[in-house]
């Protein structure tokens, strides 16, 4: 129970190429307001996050453990990659044919929302399971035209910021 | 498949002065002060109300009303049509009916969900065919400009451009027997058309943002086709068997993607192409005919239909491209692994050939021993002969018959190899 608001829905580690999932979350969660469904889709995150780094036995709250917590989740995603770990800041990026828009199209399933009810507010969980601080600002979104989706990482104060 | 969704309706005998059709994805029924409201009047005017009922024609003083619901799917299409009827005694202000049908009808789209689209017709009986001067630009309100007309049968149909899902039409109709008929079947195809021209818009919305991305994620895409194709120029010894299988499992991905991708597009593709063909069908019964300098609401329709099924096209032919080149890359990895294959392959037959060299190397030097074994053998039961015969010179005589024993070993093992050949 997040704010009132009830958790029925388990949200899997490959939901961003499991057009049953994501049609599943689009479903039960349409009607409801974005900030709530931020939340649910960031515990569940959260929660994925912590066995991510308990599986890959990453230690540490700092940005390799971000990276590498990331990349264990993402180490069958051909389109998104980690091209940045700099001191205190991970950016993420994911280019080429996003996964998530494809299978939001073979689903007609609206791709944009669910990149900013579920996909950042997942991700910001995910890195959050190492280092609650985590802020997670969406720099290049491809949603408002950009050519690729930025995530950066930053040790923070724990907010989803998106520019 | 998309024509039956329109069914014939029973229209009013009257022709409107004033029609709207609004088209919400909202569900109309739903929306229970419009159904209290046509309760209410078909009460008043002792009319019998269903809740399901999908047309309502009553009048109220000097007013014909007119309701219809054309369509439920994912838009409720609703006809409001309000006419004046005709008295006898015209001393009834006309410009106090126009007000209040106006406001009725705003007051009736009040009550209704925000629209996806909303056409609104105004219906004029008069025949401008005839005029010399081109009437439309003083007719049209707010100096709205005109967009398209042309001229059907005797009929004219102008439009303004679209504003914010809106446009306004003026239809001018002769005083003819049947008018209303003409008038309504004329209606019904502008709300047919308004509903598929929705449905093609809101399905190349939807994808609007994926035809903007495919030249950033087709450019992407490339460059790592490209990174891969680098990769397999490589001498065969420096690509471990474990960088293979990445690479064939980047591919897969990457293909089963391109391949959902391109099917759900052509899906899309199919659906506007059988709604373009609806249209075409609409617009070719119209026969429109080009009326003075403007471009005719048919011509103009097409066009913009062709315009909005050009990038699922263009999306399909590059996602494709992209697929050839991932089979190009496919083809690459399965010739680098068949190399990798023969290359095993050859040494391992070069290992085989040397080991049957030794083998053979072995046999002979085997089959030498045993020749010597055998003469050995045949010495010695000679000596053990000669000994019995004579003591002296048993060491001579075992001396000079060794090359005999050789020989005759040599014969008995040739003998038994070729019987053993033979079999």
């Amino acid at each position: 129970m997040i704010n009132g608001f009830t958790m029925t829905l388990k949200i899997p580690g490959d939901w961003y190429v499991n057009p049953k999932v994501l049609g599943e979350f689009y479903n039960t969660y349409k009607n409801h307001p974005i900030e709530q469904i931020r939340k649910v889709s960031f515990e569940q995150g959260l929660q994925y996050g912590l066995l991510l780094k308990e599986q890959a036995k990453v230690s540490g709250e700092g940005t390799e453990a971000i990276s590498k917590v990331l990349e264990t989740l993402l180490r069958d995603e051909p389109t998104a990659k980690i091209i940045q770990i700099d001191e205190g800041r991970v950016l993420l990026r994911n280019s080429g044919f996003c996964p998530l828009m494809t299978a939001c199209l073979s689903m007609n399933l609206p791709w944009t929302w669910l990149c900013s009810s579920l996909g950042w507010p997942f991700f910001h969980g995910i890195a959050s399971a190492v280092n609650l601080k985590v802020n997670l600002t969406m720099s290049k979104r491809r949603e408002k035209g950009d050519p690729c989706c930025d995530h950066i990482f930053e040790i923070g104060e724990g907010k989803l910021l998106i520019n | 498949m998309v024509k039956e969704k329109f069914q014939k309706k029973s229209y009013p005998e009257w022709v409107p002065d004033l029609v709207t059709i609004i088209g919400s994805e909202e569900n109309l029924p739903e929306q229970l002060d419009y159904q209290r409201l046509l309760k209410k009047r078909s009460g008043k005017f002792g009319i019998p109300y269903h809740e399901n009922t999908e047309t309502l024609s009553f009048a109220e003083g000097t007013v014909n009303y007119f309701f219809s619901k054309e369509f439920s799917g994912d838009v409720d299409t609703v006809v409001i049509a309000l006419g004046t009827k005709k008295l006898v005694n015209k001393s009834t202000s006309s410009s106090h009916t126009a007000m209040n049908m106006e406001s009725f009808l705003e007051n009736l789209k009040a009550l209704l969900p925000e629209p996806n689209y909303e056409n609104t017709i105004k219906l004029i009986q008069t025949n401008i065919l005839e005029e010399t001067e081109d009437p439309l630009p003083e007719l049209m309100e707010d100096s709205t400009p005109i967009e398209n007309a042309g001229v059907l049968k005797n009929s004219i149909i102008a439009c303004a451009p679209t504003v914010n899902n809106r446009r306004k039409y003026i239809l001018f109709h002769p005083e003819e027997r049947d008018a209303a008929n003409k008038v309504w079947k004329i209606l019904s195809d502008i709300s047919e058309i308004s509903y598929h021209t929705w449905e093609i818009d809101h399905l190349y919305s939807n994808r609007h943002l994926m035809f903007e991305q495919i030249d950033a994620s087709e450019k992407n895409t490339q460059y790592r086709i490209n990174e891969i194709l680098a990769e397999m120029r490589k001498p065969v010894d420096e690509m471990q068997p474990s960088d293979l299988e990445e690479v064939l499992r980047e591919i897969t991905i990457q293909f089963s993607r391109l391949s959902t991708m391109a099917s759900s597009m052509r899906r899309d593709l199919v659906k506007t192409r059988s709604l373009r063909s609806r249209l075409r069908e609409i617009l070719d019964e119209w026969g429109e005919k080009p009326y003075r300098e403007y471009r005719t609401n048919s011509s103009a329709l097409l066009n913009r239909m062709d315009r909005a099924m050009a990038p699922f096209t263009d999306f399909i032919e590059r996602v494709e491209a992209l697929m050839t080149q991932l089979n190009t890359v496919l083809d690459s990895v399965r010739t680098y692994l068949s190399i990798k294959q023969q290359k095993i392959n050859i040494t391992q037959q070069e290992a085989s050939k040397n080991q049957l060299v030794r083998l053979v190397n072995l046999q002979e030097i085997l089959h030498k021993l045993e020749i010597l074994i055998v003469a050995v053998y045949i010495t010695e039961i000679f000596k053990t002969v000669i000994e019995s015969l004579t003591h002296e010179k048993t060491h001579l005589y075992t001396a000079l018959f060794i090359p005999i024993a050789l020989v005759a070993s040599l014969l008995i093992s040739r003998t038994l190899h070729k019987t053993e050949n033979s079999h």
